[in-house]
């Protein structure tokens, strides 16, 4: 499964003030502990800026800090086209662009980039009428963002569909609507990858953690290809790795003894 | 212990059918509706709102609250409405253009609900120009408003601008909440209160009316 580290995201307060304060040396050490726990990407998000000119200029910095520490690719976190361009300027290999979602606007901003820097792209199966309450809805959703993408001239391979984790406990139907949805993007579109960012999943509840490791196990059997979470928890990236092994995820369990030999496993 | 008492447990334990028992025995013993639901209910709301706080209860527990409040409130509702007992104001409620998250406005809503006001609640992804004519409409004394998402926070701003445009700014109290929403953002655009969760809302609403 592929890992993207969310670590780097001014949501968290002390992040944005290393953002703000351009705190290099903050940036970097969390970069590199992210690769160094088994990230594949990092995600970077500095949304919390009023104006997407200021994002532009967090992420122009943020994005070679970054590269140059880890080598890593970087996963881009923005509303804004032009935050995505700029960070794309200074990007070296395959970005991926999170997110466009149902509502067709930005796609052709947004999808040229793509082209453009052959990034690939996170879309949430969401539009203007909200969030499909069912799998039906999201799986609609799905369908024409893949026709989307492909007058575009993009392969279905560079898609990453998100099918947006809402907390259980404000409905307990939410986490088995998840896993249903995985099913049915991996049904209709095998070529295509999923994603998630499943954390929001526990909010709300005491031990979020505990909540998020039960379910990375079930969305990796339902067919989640990509997940957007905490590298640094060793038991959530334990966890990754042995359900791998157990869903012939893993060639001869090898990564699985490789991370046991590293000290990985706990 | 007496009904009131009790009526404020079971509010806390979120449990529906104690809440309606208990609301419909307090007003078989001719207790006067506002008081049952200023000395039963609510003060069982301002424990919720401060273990949630602490975090000794959860979403769930909170969302149960409010439910059984509702049910509550069903039983005050012909009463306090027929009686000379002061209204307690009218809230407009919404989540703000471009977001089309209302889990959070969803619960806000409930429990303001609960708590004895009348809520008109506009759902999501509302334009400026739909609060302004509700609240115009409705006479309103409250606006509600909510966002998720961090890039529509400032459809905040222009929810108020317009209020100001319309010259209705000094007539209602704005109240914001959501995510990305906290102290500083609220100063910055000029919005009257902020609250980090559902029952620090419900408070700062009966605060603003004199309650």
């Amino acid at each position: 499964m592929l890992i993207i580290g969310e670590n780097i995201n001014s949501s968290i307060k002390e992040v944005e003030a290393a953002i703000l304060q351009r705190n290099a040396a903050y940036i970097k050490d969390l970069a590199r502990r992210q690769k160094d726990a088994g990230a594949h990407y990092l995600e970077v998000n500095s949304g919390l800026r009023l104006y997407p000119q200021e994002e532009a200029e967090d992420l122009e910095w943020l994005v070679p800090l970054i590269q140059e520490e880890t080598g890593l690719p970087v996963c881009i976190d923005s509303a804004h086209a032009l935050v995505h361009r700029a960070a794309l300027r200074q990007h070296r290999g395959r970005a991926i662009l999170n997110s466009i979602n149902g509502d067709p606007e930005p796609w052709e901003e947004v999808l040229n980039l793509a082209k453009e820097h052959g990034c690939g792209v996170i879309a949430l199966l969401s539009d203007r009428q909200g969030i499909p309450a069912n799998a039906a809805g999201r799986l609609k959703i799905a369908e024409k963002i893949v026709q989307g993408i492909s007058r575009y001239g993009l392969a279905p391979e560079i898609l990453y569909l998100d099918p947006l984790v809402v907390p259980v406990s404000v409905n307990t139907g939410n986490g088995p609507l998840v896993l249903e949805t995985l099913r049915e993007l991996k049904r209709y579109f095998p070529e295509v990858k999923t994603v998630s960012a499943l954390s929001n999943v526990s909010f709300g509840l005491p031990r979020r953690r505990l909540l998020n490791q039960a379910f990375i196990v079930m969305a990796l059997e339902a067919g989640l290809d990509a997940a957007i979470i905490n590298p640094l928890d060793q038991r959530l990236m334990a966890l990754v790795t042995a359900a791998q092994a157990l869903l012939n995820r893993d060639a001869f369990c090898m990564n699985y003894i490789q991370a046991f030999r590293q000290g990985r496993l706990g | 212990m007496d009904t009131l008492k009790r009526l404020e447990e079971a509010v806390v334990r979120g449990n529906m059918d104690e809440v309606k028992d208990l609301t419909q025995a307090a007003l078989d013993a001719n207790l006067a509706p506002l008081d049952i639901l200023d000395q039963g209910m609510i003060k069982g709301l301002e424990v919720v709102g401060q273990r949630f706080e602490c975090q000794q209860i959860f979403i769930p527990e909170m969302l149960l609250s409010a439910m059984a409040m509702k049910e509550g409130l069903s039983l005050l509702k012909p009463q306090l409405e027929k009686g000379d007992a002061p209204q307690l104001g009218k809230v407009v409620i919404g989540t703000v253009e471009g977001d089309v998250h209302d889990i959070g406005k969803n619960i806000v809503s409930m429990m303001l609900t609960g708590a004895g006001f009348q809520v008109v609640d506009l759902g999501f992804d509302v334009p400026a120009q739909k609060f302004l004519d509700t609240v115009k409409q409705e006479n309103a004394d409250i606006l509600a408003l909510s966002c998720l998402f961090t890039p529509t926070r400032l459809a905040m701003k222009d929810v108020i601008q317009a209020l100001q445009e319309a010259n209705l700014r000094d007539k209602i109290k704005v109240l914001i909440g959501g995510a990305p929403i906290d102290q500083k953002f609220c100063d910055l655009i000029g919005a009257d209160g902020y609250a980090p969760d559902a029952p620090g809302g419900v408070q700062k609403a009966r605060a603003w009316l004199g309650k």
